[in-house]
């Protein structure tokens, strides 16, 4: 008898238990129910997930600025909500606008607000001062961040009260409204972006 | 995936072999017992097309080695007495038992090499490829046991 007849000999009553394949059954069974379970599982993660995400994106639509961002007397108020303002306020160029007898103008990144020169410029929501600078185009301007990745730019400004890193809160006097920058009157040139992608805030009035 | 005749025809076939390589590979019926439940159920659920039934049979001694190892990384383990289990097996004649607890006595890639080699017939380029191991050092370990096993067996291969 050869080597292999022996080793079979020795090991060939070495045998599984005789209940293994009703208990694999038995398992299988199990297994897909659980797989099932586990694509219903899965399937319910999705479906919170997207939940979880839409009411996100809802909170974010939630963001909303002050339209308390002019310090106007309370006459004035009145006569612009009576034209139809927006945010109770005179619109000189809406959000998107492209001038018609300017080349290249771009579309508008922000709505001016005509207001007389002095009045103050107030935070239209809290947050942190990212910039206080000037620049040609914008002049004076203040750059606000809020939350969510939404900022608040104010433009033309004739002074600026506020330094960047300053936390503010919503209604703290950041500047005055001047023409500095590419202006040809008194106004504030207001800006909501998201992301620093432009938004157009008088979607965002409380 | 296997359809359930397919399955079943497969198990009842090679639910020893895979049972008997876990023993021998794990020294525990009850691990044994695992790997076996295991390998059957990736049998069940795999995807794997199957040419022959010899690509089958392969597939189930490389998942058992596999599942083995697997079973071997765990911290806890169980010991369970070779003789004990010996005792309720019916052997042949005494002889065997003797070369059956001579086998189990050996280190344990030396088992599953001996039982691979002998018992199921592989050759040593194949018991490399099942049990990543090279194939100088599955011939070496055979030729190890062989030496240790002279005992018993009689025959040089």
């Amino acid at each position: 008898m050869g080597d292999k007849d022996m080793i079979r000999k020795a090991f060939e009553c070495v045998k599984a238990p005789e209940d293994t394949l009703q208990r694999v059954h038995g398992k299988t069974e199990n297994r897909r129910g659980f797989r099932a379970k586990k694509h219903a599982a899965i399937a319910l993660a999705a479906v919170l997930i997207l939940a979880i995400g839409s009411i996100g994106v809802y909170a974010a639509k939630q963001f909303r600025i002050s339209n308390q961002f002019l310090e106007l007397s309370g006459g004035d108020v009145q006569n612009v909500e009576q034209q139809g303002g927006s945010g109770g306020f005179v619109i000189s160029c809406p959000f998107e606008y492209e001038n018609p007898y300017v080349e290249d103008s771009g579309k508008h990144t922000g709505v001016d607000f005509p207001a007389e020169e002095g009045t103050p410029v107030l935070a239209a929501a809290s947050g942190k001062v990212r910039t206080v600078e000037f620049e040609p185009f914008y002049g004076n301007y203040v750059i606000i961040d809020h939350e969510d990745g939404y900022s608040t730019l104010y433009a033309h400004l004739k002074t600026t009260d506020a330094a960047a890193g300053d936390e503010v809160e919503a209604g703290t006097q950041i500047g005055t409204v001047g023409r500095t920058g590419m202006a040809t009157g008194f106004f504030l040139h207001l800006e909501l972006r998201l992301d620093d992608e432009p938004v157009d805030p008088t979607e965002y009035f409380e | 995936m296997l359809n359930t005749t397919e399955f079943n025809v497969l198990a009842e076939k090679y639910k020893d072999m895979v049972f008997r390589l876990a023993y021998s590979y794990l020294k525990s019926q009850a691990d044994a017992d695992d790997v076996t439940q295991n390998v059957l159920i990736s049998l069940y659920r795999t995807d794997t097309e199957f040419e022959s039934e010899l690509h089958a049979r392969n597939w189930l001694a490389k998942v058992t080695v596999n599942e083995c190892k697997k079973l071997l990384r765990r911290p806890f383990r169980r010991h369970e007495s070779i003789e004990a289990y010996a005792d309720t097996l019916k052997f042949e004649d005494k002889s065997y038992q003797e070369l059956f607890t001579a086998v189990m006595g050996l280190e344990k890639s030396m088992r599953i090499i001996v039982l691979l080699y002998y018992y199921e017939g592989y050759r040593i380029k194949e018991i490399a490829e099942l049990t990543s191991m090279p194939v100088g050092t599955v011939g070496t370990k055979l030729s190890r046991a062989r030496a240790q096993l002279k005992k018993y067996l009689k025959e040089e291969v």
